[in-house]
């Protein structure tokens, strides 16, 4: 009997007792047994999964070590591919507008700025988008015959040429797109000139990318990847929350949109965590490639009060943090006089011990006005006072306060 | 595919062979494949959670191409045994929160010598054990009687005797631990 069998559930009679006794010799088998009695589940369809992925992982005929050159390999061949492409695409560009009546001088890019990396500026995506939107009605109003005006032209390159840059950062799964949007493309029967036919094709793409920034459930995402979108209850958008997998070290944040972007992880159990200030933290387990995740406020961190310190006055530094939050607060003689005797700098006047007398009026808001100090050591103290009285606000307003406050 | 057929009646150690001699990690792919089960309840026993387990059964398949051509291994069974095993606990090493306490008890079960299961031999062992088999509590006895003389299998008795699995498996252990120690007790008094 197989330990498969058994699992299976073929428990009972001699066979079972002869497995269960080698397993008595065999820790390994005995082992193998526990694990599968003491979790519960659907463990022969697992161990099926489990086989064919170990088969499809070995079957390739590539060792596992070169895993990363391949795909270093794959990334170059697209970023030659899109070289050439674009270069071609270009080449054609080219004779188009010699052909135009007016020569007009159009500077093309030079060959090297193709193969900058630099990662294009979400606002330069969107306004090629724009460009492009425009470029679409154009080309459907504008009958095949009629050629567009020349300077429209030369933005036209400008931004392919801006196109060409952007091509560089896109990803293997759009460039899958590319294609099958062109295929399709193709297949239709076209109003348009071939050469002008092939912009649609980047727009599409281009289109669905910035869509991608409003619609992610309508984005497909590519295996490796997981994209998605962070937001309140209400759907809002949370701009810079935090991203990051559980058991990996790898992170990052949402953007203006709430959109986020991660590498697939590799471990099934890993769990994206989102965290935001404000919002309680969500764990969301790894099943899929797109997400919309609402973060839930929680009540414990709505109020943060954030204090500064100002930095002259030394005898401040421990008074400046204090709670504001208190809503049964009074602020009123003994309050100050507590307030002034924390907070007042001692090594005034050469002298700790003083009393000192004033008196005031409390207009309608509570604040102090008509200060007279009648008693004080020394003009230094008076002025500690009377900064100190200016700084709060009481809460009843409207009286005169006399205060005599002994040190 | 051509090879395939053939690979799946390699022997273990041909596989094994196989792969030294020409790296091609199709051969370990293949003789991974006929332990997943074995590897996998293992995982299940030390991690105790099915995604944990599936990552780590797919974690040790990485360590076994690094590590195969390192050893010279004689049977293949107990060496995956002790790496896959290894594997676990480093795995749960690393977890703060694993249960360790679980781990020891098992490995303490698994050293006791299983030996029982042979015939005794004379007729002094015989009457030791009769002897012994009476001293025993009543569930250990009867789980024993049921599994090594009547050869039920731990389902079985579950019907039999209406005992929980778990507690049919430690009747069945201790039983046995408490025998051994019996009659080695009662044959140095003869």
């Amino acid at each position: 009997m197989k330990l498969i069998d058994y699992i299976q559930g073929k428990r009972r009679g001699q066979e079972a007792n002869k497995l269960e006794r080698e397993a008595m010799n065999d820790p390994f088998l005995q082992d193998a047994i526990d694990g599968f009695d003491a979790v519960q589940d659907d463990h022969v369809q697992t161990i099926r999964d489990l086989e064919r992925e170990i088969i499809d992982k070995t079957t390739k005929r590539k060792p596992l070590i070169s895993h990363r050159t391949w795909a270093i390999g794959a990334a170059a061949s697209v970023i030659l591919i899109l070289g050439i492409g674009s270069l071609l695409h270009i080449g054609t560009q080219k004779p188009q507008n010699t052909a135009t009546t007016i020569p007009k001088p159009v500077v093309l890019p030079p060959k090297d700025t193709l193969k900058k990396m630099e990662p294009i500026q979400e606002p330069i995506k969107n306004l090629v988008a724009q460009q492009f939107k425009k470029r679409i009605v154009n080309a459907q109003n504008v009958n095949s015959e009629t050629k567009p005006v020349n300077r429209e032209e030369s933005e036209q390159i400008k931004t392919q040429e801006q196109l060409n840059e952007s091509k560089n950062v896109i990803s293997v799964a759009d460039v899958a797109d590319v294609m099958s949007f062109r295929q399709r493309d193709t297949n239709k029967p076209s109003s348009i000139q071939p050469n002008s036919e092939k912009e649609p094709i980047y727009i599409e793409n281009k289109l669905n990318q910035s869509n991608s920034q409003v619609d992610i459930a309508n984005v497909k995402a590519s295996p490796q990847f997981i994209l998605g979108k962070v937001t309140d209850e209400k759907g809002e958008p949370l701009i810079g929350a935090t991203v990051r997998f559980t058991k990996q070290n790898i992170g990052t944040v949402t953007r203006q949109d709430g959109s986020f972007d991660l590498p697939m992880p590799n471990k099934k159990s890993d769990k994206i965590e989102v965290s935001y200030i404000g919002f309680t933290k969500e764990e969301v387990p790894v099943s899929g490639n797109s997400y919309i995740i609402k973060l839930k406020p929680n009540p414990a961190t709505s109020e943060i009060v954030v204090v500064g310190h100002p930095a002259e006055r030394k005898s401040d530094l421990s008074g400046s943090i204090r709670s504001t939050e208190n809503v049964a607060y009074q602020f009123n003689e003994d309050e100050f006089i507590k307030y002034y005797k924390t907070y007042h700098k001692t090594d005034l006047c050469n002298t700790q011990k003083y009393v000192l007398n004033a008196k005031f009026h409390l207009d309608e808001y509570g604040n102090p006005v008509k200060i007279k100090v009648t008693h004080s050591p020394c003009e230094e103290v008076k002025q500690e006072f009377i900064q100190l009285l200016n700084a709060n606000r009481w809460t009843k307003g409207n009286r005169n306060v006399s205060l005599k406050i002994e040190m | 595919m051509k090879t395939n057929e053939k690979i799946s009646d390699y022997s273990d150690e041909n596989l094994l062979r196989a792969f030294v001699e020409s790296g091609d990690i199709c051969f370990t792919g293949e003789l991974y494949r006929r332990y997943i089960p074995l590897v996998y309840g293992l995982c299940l026993k030390y991690l105790n959670n099915k995604e944990a387990a599936q990552d780590a059964v797919m974690d040790i398949f990485t360590v076994i191409v690094e590590k195969v051509p390192q050893y010279e291994i004689k049977n293949f069974n107990t060496w995956l045994y002790s790496v896959a095993k290894n594997h676990c606990l480093h795995v749960l090493r690393k977890e703060k929160n694993a249960n360790l306490v679980n781990i020891n008890d098992v490995v303490v079960e698994n050293h006791v010598l299983l030996t029982l299961t042979d015939k005794p031999q004379s007729q002094e062992e015989m009457e030791a054990l009769t002897y012994c088999m009476e001293t025993l509590p009543e569930e250990q006895r009867v789980s024993i009687n049921y599994f090594f003389y009547e050869e039920k299998s731990y389902a079985d008795i579950v019907d039999l005797t209406g005992y929980a699995l778990s507690k049919v498996k430690s009747y069945i252990q201790n039983g046995k631990r408490n025998l051994k120690s019996c009659m080695i007790r009662v044959l140095k008094r003869l």
